[in-house]
């Protein structure tokens, strides 16, 4: 018996359909002619395992991988991920400008001019004129390369990425808490808890699949609670028991009355808190419990609700719920913490809920932070890819961490620059001052996603600066910028390895050959190298070699997957790190006795935070502090910012897919119908919403969620940048900008239905 | 021609109604379920647009449904 293709895509659809709900034997698929290959999800950090389908040399299918951790299960952005390899703005060869205009060049030609600009400007005006800004999506052996030419051969530290832009904060937090970065929870701790905190993640929205696991938990569960903290009221509500809308910018008022209530209301662990914690404030860990209590006493309920304008029962009863004795508590957050001015801080009051109920180390009871992108965690956080960083837990600023990297890069001592490099926001203003005159971007787009991005954009054009983009696409909003593009192989075309959310790694096999003369960035960079004079210090003829040196680096470290072989990365379904020997099965939750491997099962506490020299983390005393802009009589909406589902970043990948472009891929301005009413503006009308900075035009929807005096629009729109709006002000300790709050006024332009 | 396999996540108890209401749907193809609050269905359609619309229609037009869930999607040239 013959079947049709279509019959076949039939019974395969639903194969996969049914064996996600755990019937596989109800349907089964022909093979048919199609090859598949082992792979993860190219969006999201949430890191969903997948099969891509080959046929013909090309990407015809994709699948969830029922053995991963997202049981089969995507999104429809990963089930729609062939689509982007074909797009119609592929960059398919290398482009160099010649006064306005990019041209088609040879690669000879665009390495050559990149290889000679670059020796130049380190020659003329030293190291630091010279700079990388590269991705949580680009792979591990890529960011890795990169790290090392750049920091090692270049000698400069002027090397940074995205991650800043999304998870610094995130990373601050865990690093001021707990000594070490990245969480000590993970994914299954989702299956067993009874209260979720969900405090600025719209999960529903942002990681859907992490979310259909909560949707999970909430039904088998008993009484499982789900807490929301959100100024809008967003897809995730749904499933809320409590929902509280608050000023933006005072949940940190809101976390300090919750643990306020914890110790009034005796649902604290004082024995936890003797043995596990230290408490802390400003930059010292110099306090004690008793400063912490008389800390907390000024944070009543009552006060915070006045600073948030939230009712002051909802605080109560979150801490309640959070605190309730025998009750698993899982924090999950996102951007709505991390890109805040006070993003540390946020993540730190987030960590003191845990601690001061002891809710931390146990299935279910964890503070997870989503992450943004596939591999931020993994690649730039673990792998040392910022300005302040070297690989796997070492700093530039440490004597110790440069020397021992050093030899185990056989450089001689002393190359490696021992001041931290500019972050983000400030790489790009010394593009701005002229004093980075070489500037290298791989995978991201920072002419769309910068905050006040058209004072960067500038920069990005001066006069003297010589910027090189290598993307999978062109045109970009920062390709259409650049001195040079190179065209990038994308997600199925190239070979490497992802760090999700949960310190779960994975690789990627090619799938298939690279579009056009499309090369993996780990190729190119590795030539970039050889043409100026690194050849020796990046000798890889593979993305296998260099995993080899990686699991060097972080030999030893609190980092430890020497056990991660490239052999047994390509038979798992994901493997959780410490994983120190080939034989350990990986660590679910770290700092916790005879789980993690570097706290042995006779320890004589619980939970050893082994990052910090007294093994204890930290409580901080931190107050609340208002947002860098605020509303005032001239500009007095409240901006936010933030992702819908069926797009992902700046839209490259998602408005390249033709369903997912007829969907929400134009950017709107979200507005609560009375302030409409209030603006005369009605549902479709064209709005102008204005800052300090700059103006976006949006056409206006009225949606109830929405609340009052607050706009949302999505990041995804290359034609409506939201970011010409927002504010370029960081974190004084993460650096991260806080794109999802500033001052901004609405005016009408004209009527919808003209 | 796009051919995908979705799970429909209902709120508890809703599954069979929306399933009913999915079957009038043209284009979807009901397969099964968990009995509880889960759907399998395979959505094929000339315009690759189906999936959209169920995923953003029906999560937006649906209360009763929570999400939809691609697990598989293929394409067939022929239209």
């Amino acid at each position: 018996m013959t079947i049709s293709r279509r019959d076949f895509l039939k019974t395969t659809a639903a194969a996969s359909a049914l064996a996600a709900l755990g019937r596989p034997g109800l349907a089964q698929a022909s093979t048919g002619g199609t090859r598949w290959v082992k792979s993860v999800c190219r969006y999201c950090g949430t890191g969903c395992g997948l099969y891509v389908g080959v046929e013909g040399g090309k990407v015809t299918a994709v699948r969830g991988d029922v053995e991963d951790h997202n049981a089969g299960f995507l999104c429809v952005k990963g089930a729609l991920l062939p689509q982007i390899l074909g797009a119609k703005d592929r960059c398919l060869h290398p482009l160099v400008r010649r006064g306005d205009q990019l041209v088609r060049a040879s690669w000879e030609e665009a390495m050559g001019l990149i290889a000679s600009r670059f020796q130049d400007a380190i020659q003329k005006f030293g190291p630091d004129a010279v700079g990388f800004y590269g991705s949580g999506q680009a792979l591990t052996e890529e960011t890795y390369v990169a790290n090392k030419l750049f920091k090692a051969g270049y000698r400069t530290n002027n090397m940074d990425g995205n991650p800043r832009l999304c998870m610094a904060s995130a990373t601050a937090g865990y690093v001021g808490t707990y000594g070490k970065d990245e969480p000590m929870g993970c994914y299954e701790d989702l299956d067993h808890a009874d209260v979720f905190f969900i405090t600025g993640s719209n999960t529903a929205e942002c990681h859907p699949v992490l979310f259909r696991r909560i949707v999970r938990r909430k039904e088998r569960g008993r009484d499982v609670k789900v807490i929301v903290l959100d100024p809008r009221r967003t897809p995730t509500s749904r499933i809320a028991d409590l929902h509280i809308s608050f000023t933006p910018g005072t949940d940190l008022a809101i976390f300090n009355a919750m643990a306020h209530v914890l110790f009034a209301e005796g649902l604290v662990d004082r024995d936890f808190l003797r043995d596990h914690v230290a408490f802390g404030e400003g930059t010292e860990v110099n306090r004690a419990l008793a400063d912490y209590e008389r800390f907390l006493q000024a944070w009543t309920p009552a006060e915070a609700a006045r600073i948030a304008g939230c009712g002051a029962e909802e605080i109560v009863t979150a801490a309640r719920w959070f605190g309730a004795r025998g009750r698993r508590a899982t924090s999950l957050w996102t951007m709505g913490l991390n890109q805040r001015s006070r993003g540390t801080w946020a993540n730190q009051l987030v960590h003191n809920l845990h601690l001061v109920t002891g809710k931390i180390g146990e299935p279910g009871s964890t503070p997870l932070s989503l992450t943004g992108q596939p591999n931020a965690c993994g690649g730039v956080r673990d792998g040392g890819g910022l300005s302040h960083l070297l690989p796997y837990g070492r700093l530039v600023a440490n004597p110790q961490h440069r020397e021992q990297v050093e030899k185990l890069w056989s450089v001689p001592p002393g190359t490696l620059s021992p001041k931290p490099g500019p972050a983000a926001v400030d790489l790009f203003r010394s593009v701005e001052e002229g004093k980075l005159k070489c500037l290298y971007v791989m995978c991201t787009n920072p002419g769309q996603t910068l905050p006040n991005v058209d004072r960067y954009r500038k920069a990005m054009r001066r006069e003297g600066a010589f910027l090189v983009v290598s993307d999978a696409f062109h045109p970009t909003r920062t390709s259409e910028l650049a001195d040079v593009v190179l065209p990038a192989a994308l997600w199925a075309e190239k070979e490497g390895v992802y760090g999700c959310t949960e310190r779960r790694y994975q690789l990627l096999a090619q799938a298939v050959e690279p579009a056009g003369e499309a090369r993996p960035d780990f190729q190119i960079l590795c030539d970039l190298a050889r043409r100026t004079g690194q050849g020796k210090l990046i000798p890889f003829r593979s993305p296998d070699e260099a995993w080899e040196e990686i699991l060097a680096l972080c030999k030893g470290t609190a980092y430890d997957f020497t056990g991660m072989t490239r052999a047994r990365l390509r038979e798992a379904h994901g493997l959780l790190w410490p994983l120190p020997s080939p034989g350990h099965p990986g660590t679910k939750r770290r700092y916790v006795k005879g789980e993690d491997p570097l706290v042995p099962a006779d320890h004589p506490r619980r939970l050893q935070f082994y990052g910090r020299p007294d093994g204890r983390a930290v409580v901080w005393l931190r107050p609340y502090q208002p947002p860098a802009e605020v509303v005032d009589a001239e500009y007095p909406l409240w901006f936010n910012t933030g992702r819908v589902l069926e797009h992902w970043h700046t839209g490259t990948m998602t408005r390249n897919c033709a369903e997912l472009a007829q969907s929400r891929a134009e950017a709107v301005a979200e507005i609560h119908p009375g302030d409409a009413q209030r603006l005369g503006v009605a549902e479709g009308d064209l709005v102008e919403v204005t800052s300090r900075r700059g103006a976006q035009r949006f056409r206006a929807t009225l949606v109830d969620g929405q609340r009052p005096g607050s706009v949302f629009t999505h990041m995804h729109d290359d034609q409506r940048l939201c970011n010409r709006v927002t504010v370029d002000a960081v974190d004084p300790i993460s650096k991260e900008p806080e794109y999802k709050i500033c001052a901004v006024k609405m005016a009408k332009v004209s009527s919808g239905k003209a | 021609m796009i051919v995908a396999g979705v799970v429909v996540e209902t709120v508890e108890g809703a599954a069979a109604r929306v399933a009913a209401r999915l079957v009038e749907v043209p284009g979807v193809e009901i397969q099964g379920g968990d009995g509880l609050r889960r759907l399998a269905a395979v959505i094929s359609a000339e315009d690759a647009a189906a999936l959209d619309a169920l995923g953003r229609k029906l999560v937006e037009g649906d209360e009763e449904i929570l999400g939809v869930f691609p697990t598989y999607v293929g394409s067939d040239p022929e239209p």
